[in-house]
Order: C-alpha cells, then structure tokens, then sequence
C-alpha cells in the first residue's frame, strides 16, 4: 500500500514535469520554480526527487536535453518535450482526469452507496 | 532564454563527460537557488545554506543521476554507432542497385570462384585434412617391407619377429585382407574382410561398439572360428540385431561366432574390410614368404616416428642375418599412417586447391579493378563528402562496407554453389578416395568460407578504397568529376596477375589434358572389347588341396565355355585393373647367368587359353595348354619386361629357373614362352614384371596365397554388359554355394581406374576454361574503361588526321602492355608450377613446348580479342560528336 503511494506520487511528479515543460523548454531550477508558483506555493518539489526523475524520463526519451545559456549567462542545461513525451503527457493526463473524478466522486458525495439487489 | 546547440556539449576537451555534466547541471541549481535567495534579501552566507539544506542530500542525487546519465551515454553510442554502421550498408546497397551490371558481374564471378573453392576445400578437409577418427591418430603409424625403396609385403615371420623384438610399440598388429564368402538368408556374397592379429584393434584404439574384439590367446594357431563385424555389415545385411553377440555367421560355409561389432567410424573407406577373424598364424603359415600383411602400430607416448625408424632399421639388420635368404636388401619403413592412407590424393588435392585459389586471385583482380573503375568515376562524389568534413578513414570504411557486401553476398552464392558440386562430387561415386563421402559442411568449412569472404574483400577492396580516400579534393571539383584516372599503374598491375595466373591455370590443365590423352592412346596390352570377368573363391574347407581346387575350377572352365555367347573362355588369379596381388622374389642365383641383384615380380595363375581369350600377344615359344598338368614337366611363362631383365638379351624361351617358394614336384621351373607387356595395374602405371604358372602346377600352399582365388575371364560374342548373368549362371552349375563378386565388363574396369584421373583432369580444365574468361573479362573491362575516359582525347587525335587503324592499334598496345608482362611471369610460374605437377603426368614433360605454345597462345588470342572489341569502338568514335560533347 505504501509503495503504492510512492509510485503514484513519483508518477505525479513525471506528470507535473511534463506539463511544465509542455509550455516550453526549461533547466531544471526553472521546473521546480514554475511547479512551485503554478500550484501557488502548495507543491514544494524536492531536488533529490526531480533530477533524478529528469534523468530517467530522458532515458525513456519522452524529454531531451540540450545546454544552452541561461537568462543570467551562465551554461545551463534545458529540457524539452519530445514527440512521445507529449503523447506520455496526454495518456497521463486522461489517467489523472479519470482518477480525480473517481476520487472527487466518493469525496463529494452526499448519500451512502445503495446495496445491491440479492 | 537563448537555444542551445548540442554540439556545444563537445566543447569539452575530451569529449562528453557524463560526470562533470550532472555536477554541473545540479550546481547551476544550487547557484540559482541562492541567487533568487539574495534578491529576497538574505546574505550570501544564510542563502548558500539555505539552499544546500533544501537540496538535500546533494551526493547521493548527483551518484543517482551519474548511473541514469551513464548508462543513457551507453546506449546513445551504440545507436549512433549502428545508425553508422547501417548508413553504410543501406548506402553501399544503394550503390550495388545503382551499378547493378558491375554489381552482378562482381558477385557471379565471386560468386563462382568462391563455390568452387569451398568445395574443393570441403573435399581437401574430409580427405586430408580431418583428423582420422581414432584416439592420438598422431601415433598411428603403417609399417612396411621395403626393398630398395620400395614397398614390399611383409611376410608372417617378420611380422612375427617385429611385434615380438620392437619396443617403440605400445601395440602393433597385422590385418591379411581376403575376402569371404558370407551365405546369409538364402544368398552367397562375397564381402571385404580380413584376418587380423589381436594387436590390430588395440593398434587403433578403437573400442568395438558392442562386445569385444580378439584377446592374445585367441590369435594362437589353431584358429578359433571367432568374427568381428563392422557396423556397416551389421546394420546392411544382419539388420542390425541388437542379439548378434555369440550368433554365427557363415564364412565360406563355416559357422564364426560373432564376439564384437565395430563403430561405424572404424571404416574408412566403403570398400574397407567389414568382418575379421583372427589371424593365429600356423607355423606352416609362418614359412610363407607370399601373402600380403598389413602392418599397423601405435607409437608409445614419446616416442617419434624418426626413433621407431631408426629402432626399425637395426631390427632389419639383425632379421637379414637371422633369414638371410627372406631378408636379403630387405628393410622397413615406417609411415605417418594418416599420410599413408591418403596416399598421392594428398598431392593430387592440393593442387587442386591452389588451382582454385588462382581461379579465385583472377576473380578478386577483376572485382579490384571494377571498383577502382567505379570509384574513378564516383571521385566527385567522395570529394565533396571530403570536403564536407568526412575523414579519410570515414571514406574508406564506407567503401570497404561495399566490397564487404560484394564480399558476404558472393560467399552466400559460393556457399550455394558449393552444395551443389559437393552433391555432384558424391553422385560420381568415386569409392577409391578414402574419407571423401564425409565431405561436406561443417564449422570448418563455414569457417573457410567466411574466411575467404573477408579475404576477398580485403583484397579486392582495399586498394581501391585507399585509392578513393587519396583523392586531391580541389583539383577534381574543378574538373567537374571528369577526366581522372584514365592510366592507372594498378589497374595494369592486376591485370598482369590475371594473365600470369591464368596462363599457370592453362598450362597446368594443358599439361593434364595431354596426359590423358596420351593415357587414351596408350594400349593396355590386350583387347578389352566384350571381355567379362568375375571372381569366385573355392572354400579351403571343402576343396583341401590343390588336386580338389584345380577339379573344381576345371569343371567351372568347361561350363563357360559351353555357355551361350562365349566366344573363349579362361582363368586366372589376376585381371588387369584388379586391386590384390601375389608377388615373390625371384633371388639372385635362382637363375644362369647369375642376376646382380634380386627381382620382384608378380604371379599369375591362368588356365590354358588365357593369352587367347584376352588377346595378349605371344612373343616367343607357346602357350599353356591342356597337356600341361601335374604330371607333366613344369613350365612357366614370362612377359617382355622379366625376360630382358632375368636374360637380357638372350632368347629367354627354354632357359630354367628356380623357384623354391612355389615348389611342387620340385623348384625348377622352365620357361616355354614370352608374352607381351600387360599395363595391368592401369593404363599410366608401367607394367609389371609378371611370372605365369598353369593353374594345374600350383601346389596346394600358393593356392592358398591367393585364397584359392580366380577371375573368371569371358570374350561374348554380343554386347558385355549383357553378358554378366552368364558368369553366375556358370559359377551355379558346378556349386551353387559359391561366391561371385566384382563382376564387371573389362570396359567398366577400366573406365574405373581411369575414373579419378579424368575427373581430376576435367576439373582443372573447367578452371583452366574460367580462369581464362575471367580474365578475358578483365581485359575488356579496363580497356573498356580506358577507351571511355579517352573519347575526347581519340576525338581530337582523329579530328587531327590520326587514321581509325591507328587508333585501333593505339588500344590494343595499350591494353596489350601488362598482358605481356604477365604473360612472362605466367611462364616463369608454369615451369615451376609444372614440375610439382610432374607425378601426375604420364607420357608427356612438364616443359611440354607444345603445351606451353598453345596455352600461351591461346590466351595472347583471347586477350587481343578482348582488346580489339573496345578497340573497334574507340575507332568508330565520332570526332565531332566527342568534340561537341566532351
């Protein structure tokens, strides 16, 4: 169960970074800042969680990576959505929809469930 | 946010890190961190804590994302190397479809010389090459009587002596082949076998499959009626039943326990022996100073052939004063036994194989050559590559990628073709060449196979490749592509290799074709037109001596003749072009004038009509007849060659001779007539020296050296194939238990012998015949080549008053240049080449002038032939289209 949860919060993140990156390419820094702003200061992404997944969602190719300059001047490497990250990003999305109402449904409800007919 | 460019990745000295980019990547992080810090309002010092504490764990991050980044590197190269790797064979396809004319003659005559040469090397592994299927067969030796150099039988004493005295043995045993009569389920056959001594199997090493073989005991005079079969036997004719094992078997109608089955790899060859029994030497038997043993030994660990030799030597020394009159000169050899086995094929295929691999060098030439052509005219095409920023070394693998695939795709159809002849070679049914039915495919065979492949390519690929790679960029984008290399040294290089080797190739089958020819008109000493013949063997166990023996086969004699279609009949204990033959040597004093040394001569039995009904002429004095019989004063016949050397120069009729082996009322011996030479042991071997005896004067003990053994000998009055049955039909008559084997036409016999060398000759001609068009095609080719790359240059030497004669010649001096050269080394190579083949020729010298001017001339023919085509072109070239268009 515990894992469970682990992994949907892991699957999240993936998510979360690439809709982030589906605006357009960032650095890393700039990823967990906009995540940061975007859900109003309510999501704080942990360092040790992103790079990692950075990395292991360019291996699988969704996001590819380039070194470019930052705003400041300085070498930074940026990510970008490729094909199949965008079409990951949309199947994730639908999932996340889909899982949200299931959850949202049970949340917002007003009657106990009706028993079944014997 | 300005894009990067991946390419500023490699800015780093030595290439991508993996490392330094993830510390980096995380360290930008931490710095933005404590920049957005600060412009809140906290000092560097707090921010830079801050920031660290809210990274976390900044090791542990950064060895996760190495791993990640690492392994991603791992895979990213290996699909850029692929991507490469496979750019290169779809390009080079694209360029084998592109030039498909050049592409398809590269890869036939690739193609060609590579089956032809991976069958050819399938033979020469199965027959040579395979180790023989016995344990250590390093130390396996054969084991031989020599006198004076020559090969001679062993008699039973010395074997006796020499497995009893020598010590360089771990085992030695003796095999006498005979052949028995084998009567199963209704049906007489006479099969291969023979008598062997205990150590004969133990000599090999060999465990039988089932049972076991014979012990030391049982190889004791009186001999037992034991009998190892070979699996062959056992699973063909006794159905393989798994029971045999103290069953008997009935040899010349007496019952043999079988004690032992041999493993299908103990035979060697299909007409090896397929049943022994034990050879248990009786002392009679020991006194014989016919017969023929065999001799095999294994070598004790340590001990090398030169030492068993030297060991040998001595032994022969001390047996020479032992049995002075048996061992007079006599010596003993000892022979690799692998090496003895295969005998002169050994020779005969290797240079079989060298032919091929010639056949081979001329195809890789013309393939160069077409590449070199190919790559003068794709020059712009590599310049701008060049110029684009691809290496030499990029180039030249790209182009070796392409003869590669002409490389792998000719070894598939040689790999093909290979099958095709091998499935030929064992439908000829050539049964004299030991191992030959094991040919086929196996890893060494692919192994070759892929081993040429790449060899080919590396041969015919690389120099032009280099040559491409070695372009001057500049000067031949100027030049639009055009011009170039129309007068390359290499391409006159290659085709002088060509004309050498082929003229090698000529020569040789020149030389072969010669010899059989000769071997063709040589006569064999006897007319072989509607001769039949057939062999039977009368059992020592009903007919006991030679009083029963020579009956019997009296009875038989008459009953041929009486036959239908028999124009005459006889017998004898040797055809011609039969394998097995009693010899003895005749001493020194056994004749007057004393002889200076001792002869070796073979024995023939025959009956009276012998000389008639094959033809052979009579010389001098008379033949047998049937006043010649037991009684009667002992006489003898001798051919042309023993008479000169027994009395040369002296009429050898009526002179007496003394014969203490074949004593029957008494040695002396006297002879009534010279015969003709009969080329009995083939057409290109000299005749033997051979003594006749009247079949009714053989005593009892030399009957038994040949086994009691005749050939039937027919001439019919209609066509001899037809006429076979009659030799059973006759055989039944007088006993219907008695076996008939190697029953053939004269003809067919001697096609048989002649079978392998007509073969071989044929062979090499067929490679003589490519070898020639190949190289005929080379020729073509570059002067083909050259006439193209010149039309404007022949355009405007016509246009300025040149004749269309001389511009004919003009080609044809050009391409004649290197064929002159390599027509000199071809000769120099043929002389040599031609004197390894010397052992293989007969009638003709390996200088033959004759051959060596028509071979010659044949190719100087072809080659200006091959030069005049394009030549002709070159003359009808039209100045003013040329000038226009040029």
């Amino acid at each position: 169960m515990e894992k469970a949860t682990l992994d949907l919060i892991r699957g999240t993140l993936d998510t979360l970074v690439l809709k982030t990156l589906s605006w357009g390419p960032l650095h890393g820094y700039a990823i967990s800042s906009a995540i940061h702003r975007q859900t109003d200061n309510a999501l704080l992404v942990e360092e040790g969680a992103l790079y990692p997944a950075l990395y292991r969602m360019e291996g699988r190719g969704w996001i590819e990576a380039e070194w470019g300059f930052s705003e400041n001047n300085r070498r930074a490497k940026y990510y970008r959505l490729t094909r199949e990250g965008r079409k990951q990003l949309q199947s994730q999305t639908k999932a996340w929809d889909a899982y949200a109402e299931a959850v949202g449904k049970i949340m917002n409800a007003t009657r106990p469930p009706l028993r079944q007919e014997p | 946010m300005s894009k990067g460019r991946t390419w500023l990745r490699y800015f780093r000295f030595f290439g991508p890190d993996a490392r330094a980019d993830v510390n980096d990547e995380l360290q930008f992080h931490i710095d933005s961190k404590i920049a957005e810090l600060m412009e809140q309002g906290w000092t560097a010092e707090r921010a830079r804590a801050e920031a660290q504490r809210q990274f976390g764990d900044f090791i542990s991050v950064r060895q996760t994302c190495e791993v990640l980044a690492k392994d991603q590197e791992r895979r990213m190269r290996k699909a850029e190397y692929l991507a490469v790797v496979s750019q290169d064979i779809k390009f080079g396809l694209l360029q084998l479809k592109h030039g498909f004319g050049t592409a398809a003659f590269a890869l036939i005559a690739l193609g060609v010389g590579m089956g032809i040469a991976t069958a050819v090397f399938s033979v020469v592994y199965a027959v040579v090459l395979q180790p023989l299927p016995f344990p250590s067969p390093d130390q396996l030796v054969s084991i031989w009587s020599t006198r004076q150099g020559v090969a001679d039988v062993v008699t039973p004493r010395n074997f006796d002596a020499w497995r009893r005295d020598a010590k360089s043995f771990r085992a030695l045993g003796a095999l006498q082949p005979t052949t028995f009569a084998l009567a199963h389920a209704g049906s007489t056959t006479q099969i291969a076998g023979g008598f062997s001594s205990a150590g004969y199997f133990q000599a090999f090493g060999v465990s039988p499959e089932l049972g076991r073989t014979f012990t030391s005991e049982e190889d004791r005079s009186p001999r037992l009626h034991l009998a190892v079969i070979s699996n062959q036997l056992w699973r063909a004719r006794l159905g393989g039943d798994p029971e045999i094992l103290g069953k008997p078997v009935y040899l010349n109608r007496e019952p043999f326990t079988v004690v032992g089955v041999m493993p299908a790899s103990f035979s060697l060859q299909p007409d090896d022996a397929q049943i022994w029994v034990p050879l248990a030497l009786s002392e009679s038997e020991m006194g014989w100073t016919g017969g023929i043993l065999k001799v095999v030994g294994r070598l004790r660990p340590g001990v090398t052939l030169s030492q068993a030799q030297a060991e040998m030597n001595v032994l022969a020394r001390n047996l020479e004063a032992q049995y002075p009159e048996m061992n007079h000169n006599r010596g003993i050899r000892v022979d690799d036994f692998a090496k003895d086995l295969v005998g002169n094929y050994r020779e005969r295929l290797f240079i079989l194989l060298g032919a091929v691999g010639f056949v081979l060098l001329i195809a890789c030439a013309n393939v160069a050559n077409l590449l070199l052509a190919r790559s003068a005219g794709r020059s712009q095409e590599l310049a701008v590559r060049a110029a684009l920023g691809a290496s030499r070394a990029r180039i030249v693998r790209q182009l070796l990628t392409e003869s590669l695939l002409i490389g792998v795709l000719g070894a598939a159809i040689g790999l093909a073709i290979a099958s095709v002849l091998l499935e030929l070679v064992g439908k000829l049914g050539l049964d004299g060449v030991p191992r030959l039915s094991h040919a086929g495919f196996n890893l060494p065979v692919f192994l070759f196979a892929l081993g040429l492949a790449i060899l080919t390519t590396l041969f015919s690929g690389l120099l032009p490749a280099v040559r491409a790679a070695e372009v001057d960029i500049q000067a031949i984008l100027r030049r639009g592509g055009r011009g170039g290399t129309a007068h390359d040294p290499a391409r006159h290089f290659y085709i002088a290799g060509e004309v050498a080797l082929a003229l090698v190739l000529l020569v040789s089958a020149g030389l072969l074709i010669r010899a059989a020819a000769a071997a063709a008109h040589t006569r064999p000493g006897f007319v072989p037109k509607q001769l039949i013949t057939g062999r039977t063997a009368l059992p020592t166990t009903v007919y006991r001596n030679s009083t029963e023996t020579v009956t019997a086969y009296q009875h038989i004699l008459r009953d041929l003749r009486e036959q239908p279609g028999v124009v005459s009949a006889a017998l004898t204990s040797k055809a011609p072009f039969t394998s097995g033959t009693a010899g003895l040597s005749i001493k020194q004093n056994s004749v007057a004038p004393r002889m200076k040394q001792d002869v070796a001569a073979e024995l023939r039995y025959i009956s009276d009509g012998y000389l008639a009904t094959m033809q052979i002429p009579l010389l001098k004095g008379r033949e047998f007849n049937v006043h010649d019989g037991p009684g009667s004063a002992q006489v003898i016949l001798v051919n042309e060659s023993l008479a000169q050397r027994l009395w040369p120069n002296t009429n050898a009729v009526g002179r007496p001779i003394r014969i203490p082996e074949m004593t029957g009322r008494s040695s002396e011996w006297q002879v009534i007539g010279v015969t003709a030479d009969v080329r009995s042991n083939g057409i290109m071997s000299e005749p033997p020296l051979v003594i006749y005896f009247p079949l009714t004067q053989v005593a009892t003990n030399p009957w038994r050296w040949v086994e009691q053994s005749l050939y039937l000998v027919a001439r019919t009055r209609a066509d001899s194939a037809n006429a076979l049955p009659l030799l059973a039909q006759t055989i039944a008559k007088t006993d219907p238990q008695l076996p008939l084997g190697d029953v053939r036409t004269m003809e067919q016999r001697m096609a048989r012998a002649a079978e392998i060398a007509r073969f071989y000759t044929l062979v090499l001609a067929i490679l003589g015949v490519c070898g020639l068009l190949l190289t005929m095609a080379g020729i073509y080719g570059v002067v083909a080549y050259f006439v193209n790359r010149r039309r404007a240059d022949i355009g405007i030497r016509l246009a300025l008053g040149s004749t269309r004669a001389g511009v004919l010649l003009l080609v044809i001096k050009q391409g004649m240049h290197p064929v002159a050269a390599g027509t000199v080394i071809g000769l120099g190579g043929a002389l040599i080449i031609g004197r390894m083949l010397a052992s293989q020729l007969y009638g003709v010298e390996a200088t033959d002038p004759v051959t060596l001017a028509a071979a010659t001339l044949l190719l100087l023919i072809v080659a200006a032939l091959a030069c005049y085509v394009p030549g002709r072109q070159a003359a009808n070239v039209d100045p003013m289209v040329t000038l226009r268009d040029g």
